[in-house]
């Protein structure tokens, strides 16, 4: 009988499918790793072994008892672990004491420590490496110690089960892999592992299995080998095989840009508490240019979007025609004439298409916002259609359109565009493709694009950047990217 | 019959001024997040300054309550400026304790503003002079023209907020502030200017509601909690930050308690909302009309 | 057991407070013993609150109505009833503990300010049914008791002295034992309490228990050393301003800090009094100064320099 037993599993946010009809089964001593293209339902499924959401339908089976509707805490007594990717440790208390806190008992009247509890949290402390810090206060670690921490309190309930959450998110290359072999050394053969992560890289050489989603549904089960070499996951992943030849070629072979440099981005350091997201991080963009950040998700593609638009914090600059924006609030780098439609699309969801699009036209007179509204409607004419509909009621694509749309509004010399892509149809892709083609070609607005598909990005820009893991490890033209990189930095 | 209609007419009054008085507190909660303890304190400092200035001033009733509805606006321009924003900004205050440092911030705010109201007006109930005299026959009762005035003056305050969200530029930053805070500032807006805006209008309405819950029921220092509450259990029982559930709930609330008051003894008046309040977080936290 | 620089930091600190209050009656007048004897009941609210605030991170805006229950049960029992004070601040503990239990306790489970809110509307409600059944609890000018705790001014000291200390005694221990590292983990993050095993509503009901009962027995104990049972004393909003400041002056999340809190509250509320009705404004700015400059309050200095 397997360990973990999912089947028919369903999960809906509103109208929104997250999670279709999944059925798995883990046997002991698995180590399975999920992955998928943001918005594929990875995190949701895991949310729902966990518990942290309950599922609509289908059934959990663990060790032999139906827990989809348990609360996480009697989950946990049944043998499961967990490790988020966001927790608060406890910062009043050291190392130790968090370890501690795992090897309690859940009962009230528990007044005193179990005598045998500073040796078993000082084992499970050096289980991970953490002999040294056990006194240590967790504000005062880098953050690969505190997850560390994590892992080794979840170790400390000694489970059958371990599920992971991004694990490997926001660490370094060199971390990653200690990380991944402090963990494999340190878990008990008999035990399986279920991990989330966005870094397909590390996913690959730690699990032994892997299971790829594609909106909500299964696509693959297999070997890690087996499921990186199935078309069909390299497809959603890269947006195309990259076996297809000829969307390789470039669609558009006009010169990258000008001469005017738009944007002078440097940035030195990107952190979210104490997780490193981006390190010197160089990127030019000359009026006129088409450039496209590729990379996968959790590379930091995001994060660096945000950084240009004043959103998150950072050490290094970021020069809009020569000035420093670094001490400026996003509206005002906006209205240097930067429009950005944001991965989440921050949609103004109650309000109609229209008011959507006014919003992004606030400071036009009327003529002038008749005269953008006409051309945001001739660029995506399905948004006339829909004009007084309320935003939420639209579809993924037409989200995105709008989205667009509203940026456009506010006549941008340099249009940031986050992940349009996610979780579209071809259809509607072709259509967004196309509208940016026009965008750059016929009325030469200079465009910044992040993207995890690749066929899309390859076919619309003049230069592309590769991220990976925070850094930028390649840039270039287009045609020398497709000759030297292709699609081989998947895995 | 004739309590009937009693109650009927003076529970709609009732409830449309309670209506105005949550629209503050709801919009203030729906935009900005902050639940300010210190609502109550605001419509009475307006009710009390407008009192003030009409009764010993001599000033006539319009100039009196304009200068009340400032005081208003004045002390929401403070309470942003003096507490919210400094506490957004702070450092050395933990993220995750922001919300209950505001809470506990506009709780301290309410009792200033109380403290400061009793030391220099005294604690006496204060009654703003009716805008209007005479009284109608309608339905075995009598109705004075001055409530039918204040009800309304309340609708017409609603309906105009209604239209100024809806249908205006400011209105609409306001409104789509309220959705995603991100999505205005990527619109070229400083979501600075939002704030200022809302406090101004967050003045504005606690300060007309203050003035008109004194024209009718009176205003003193000591009330402040217990409006404060009744605020609470219209935006709770109509769902938080759901304004247009506040409308409604108001309704609820007022004719509870209007009922009580004919029915059992105007002394237990505010008692209805009260329990409606502890059943409705014990049962259905979300509210009735849950949000929007 | 290793002790951390900041336990032994506070052992020492609480060791000289405690040497401080027992010896201070000596040197004092009867006057001023009887005012820091409020000021020592005083602080076991204070204390009760900063085991809800700051170890469950619960804000609690009504613990006036676990201290208002406690003290009026008790006193309507002893004016009613006749009961000896002993069996009055007996049950009336009890009943501020139940009522919390059923009316307060339940909101224990949602998240978000529905905790605040219902503890906030709860003394409300208590202040208007006191109002209401005026004929029984005398309404806004209270009820005078018959029975008192002691006749002598520092038995009574003493005895408040003891309250305090056997209150911190189990705070202190709660808060430094196996429950305490949880409740906190669980005001942390409550997802990953949950994570590693704990129910963490089950320890979130045992602290408001906690916090319940040491607060209605110290109302109770206050009224019988009063003499009187009113609503400025234990009910009103103005006792949960002091109790609220004084923890965020001493310093919350820290027990013995609102000791120190609640006897300078006390202390400048009498110093304070020439302002008239401006003393409570007064307080409330001060302590708006320190929530926005010192959010860490006078025990958080002393104890937090390592």
């Amino acid at each position: 009988m397997a360990l973990l037993e999912v089947s028919g599993l369903n999960k809906r946010f509103g109208g929104i499918r997250a999670v279709k009809d999944v059925d798995l089964s883990v046997q002991e001593g698995q180590i399975v790793g999920l992955i998928g293209p943001n918005g594929s339902g990875k995190s949701t499924l895991l949310k729902l072994l966990t518990g942290v959401h309950k599922p609509n339908s289908g059934s959990i089976r663990f060790d032999g008892r139906e827990i989809h509707n348990w609360p996480i805490n009697k989950r946990i007594k049944q043998g499961m672990a967990i490790v988020f990717q966001h927790s608060r440790p406890l910062h009043r208390q050291t190392v130790l004491d968090n370890i501690k806190l795992a090897l309690l008992p859940d009962r009230v009247f528990n007044i005193h420590y179990p005598g045998d509890i500073e040796a078993k949290a000082l084992q499970a402390a050096r289980l991970l490496g953490l002999e040294d810090v056990v006194d240590a206060y967790p504000g005062s670690l880098p953050f690969g110690y505190i997850r560390r921490m994590e892992v080794a309190k979840a170790l400390a309930l000694s489970p059958r089960l371990l599920l992971m959450d991004e694990p490997f998110a926001g660490l370094t290359p060199s971390e990653v892999g200690e990380l991944a072999e402090l963990i494999l050394s340190a878990r008990h053969e008999k035990q399986a592992i279920v991990l989330v992560d966005h870094n397909v890289k590390a996913v690959y050489s730690f699990v032994n299995r892997i299971i790829a989603l594609y909106v909500g549904a299964k696509i693959a089960d297999g070997e890690p080998r087996e499921v990186m070499a199935n078309a069909e996951v390299r497809r959603v992943f890269l947006g195309k095989s990259m076996d297809e030849g000829q969307i390789l070629q470039p669609s558009m072979a006009s010169e990258p840009g000008g001469d005017n440099l738009l944007l002078d981005l440097d940035i030195e350091s990107l952190k979210y508490g104490k997780a490193e997201i981006l390190r010197n991080v160089s990127i030019r963009i000359r009026e006129g240019e088409f450039a496209s950040i590729v990379g996968l998700n959790g590379a930091g593609k995001s994060s660096l979007m945000k950084a240009v638009t004043g959103l998150v914090n950072y050490t290094g600059d970021v020069k809009w025609r020569g000035m420093s924006t670094k001490r400026m609030t996003t509206a005002q780098i906006i209205r240097l004439g930067i429009a950005f439609a944001p991965e989440t699309r921050e949609l103004f969801h109650h309000m109609s298409v229209k008011e959507n699009l006014e919003m992004g036209g606030e400071r036009l007179n009327r003529h002038e916002l008749e005269a953008r509204l006409e051309d945001v409607y001739a660029l995506f004419p399905i948004l006339r259609e829909r004009v007084a509909q309320p935003a939420y009621t639209l579809s993924g694509g037409e989200q995105q359109m709008l989205t667009i749309g509203r940026a456009l509004m506010q006549a941008p010399s340099l249009l940031i565009l986050d992940e349009p892509t996610l979780g579209l149809a071809p259809v509607v892709l072709e259509a967004i493709s196309e509208a940016l083609l026009k965008l750059h070609q016929s009325r030469g607005l200079t465009i910044l694009l992040a993207e995890q598909n690749l066929h899309f990005a390859l076919k619309l820009s003049n230069s592309i950047y590769l991220l990976d893991h925070g850094s930028i490890s390649w840039h270039g033209a287009v045609a020398d990217f497709v000759q030297e990189v292709g699609d081989k930095f998947l895995v | 019959m004739q309590l009937f209609w009693e109650i009927l007419v003076n529970g709609f009054i009732v409830s449309s001024i309670y209506a105005l008085g949550a629209m503050g507190f709801s919009l203030i909660f729906g935009t900005a997040g902050i639940l300010n303890l210190a609502h109550g304190a605001y419509l009475v400092l307006a009710a009390i300054v407008a009192w003030f200035f009409i009764s010993y001033f001599k000033l006539p009733l319009p100039a009196g309550l304009a200068i009340g509805i400032l005081a208003s606006v004045l002390f929401s321009y403070l309470l942003f400026f003096l507490l919210v924003n400094p506490i957004d900004k702070s450092k050395r205050i933990p993220e995750e304790e922001k919300a209950i440092f505001v809470l506990t911030a506009t709780l301290l705010w309410s009792i200033i503003i109380e403290g400061m109201l009793d030391y220099v007006f005294g604690s006496t109930p204060v009654v703003i002079p009716p805008f209007v005299s005479g009284s109608m026959h309608v339905f075995e009762i009598s109705v004075t023209y001055n409530m039918i005035i204040l009800a309304m003056i309340s609708l017409l305050i609603i309906g105009l907020l209604w239209f100024a969200i809806n249908r205006t530029r400011p209105g609409k930053m306001l409104l789509a502030a309220s959705m995603s805070r991100t999505g205005v500032a990527i619109m070229g807006i400083e979501l600075k200017r939002v704030y200022l805006l809302l406090w101004g209008i967050y003045g504005i309405l606690a300060g007309i509601s203050g003035v008109l819950l004194a024209a009718f029921l009176g205003a003193s220092a000591r009330a402040a909690p217990e409006l404060t509450g009744m605020a609470f259990s219209i935006v709770v029982l109509g769902g938080l930050g759901s304004i247009t559930g506040s409308f409604f709930a108001s309704y609820i609330i007022g004719y509870l308690g209007t009922l009580t008051a004919y029915l059992i003894s105007p002394s237990y008046t505010p008692l209805p909302a009260f329990f409606v309040l502890v059943v409705i977080l014990l049962l259905r936290p979300q509210g009735l009309f849950g949000r929007f | 057991m290793r002790f951390s620089p900041s336990s032994r930091n506070l052992l020492t600190f609480c060791t000289l407070l405690l040497i401080t209050l027992v010896c201070l009656p000596w040197f004092l007048s009867l006057y001023i013993a009887g005012m820091l004897t409020i000021a020592l009941y005083f602080s076991v609210f204070t204390m009760s609150w900063d085991l809800l605030f700051g170890y469950s991170g619960e804000v609690n805006f009504g613990p006036t109505f676990l201290i208002g229950i406690g003290a009026y049960a008790a006193a309507l029992l002893n004016v009613n009833a006749g009961l000896p004070v002993f069996a009055c601040v007996l049950l009336g503990t009890l009943t501020a503990v139940l009522a919390g239990l059923l009316l307060v306790a339940p909101a224990l489970r949602l998240r978000g300010p529905y905790f605040c809110l219902i503890t906030l509307v709860s003394v409300l409600v208590l202040q208007e049914f006191i109002t209401i059944f005026a004929q029984y609890t005398g309404g806004e000018i209270g009820m005078t008791l018959p029975g008192v705790l002691s006749a002598s001014g520092m038995v009574n000291y003493y005895l408040a002295l003891a309250l305090v200390c056997v209150s911190a005694g189990v705070f202190l221990g709660i808060t430094s034992s196996p429950v305490g590292l949880i409740l906190q983990a669980g005001a942390q993050d409550p997802v990953a309490a949950e994570s590693l095993g704990f129910n963490i509503v089950k320890y979130k009901v045992l602290a408001f228990s906690l916090s319940a009962f040491f607060s209605g027995l110290s109302g109770a104990m206050l009224v019988f050393y009063m003499g009187t049972a009113s609503v400025s004393i234990v009910v009103s909003v103005s006792v949960i301003l002091q109790i609220i400041i004084a923890a965020i002056i001493g310093g919350r999340r820290t027990i013995v800090g609102p000791i120190l809190g609640s006897l300078f509250i006390i202390i400048t509320g009498q110093w304070l009094q020439y302002l008239g009705q401006l003393d409570y404004a007064a307080v409330a700015i001060l302590a708006l100064i320190i929530l926005l400059f010192f959010p860490d309050g006078i025990a958080g200095i002393i104890l937090r320099r390592h």
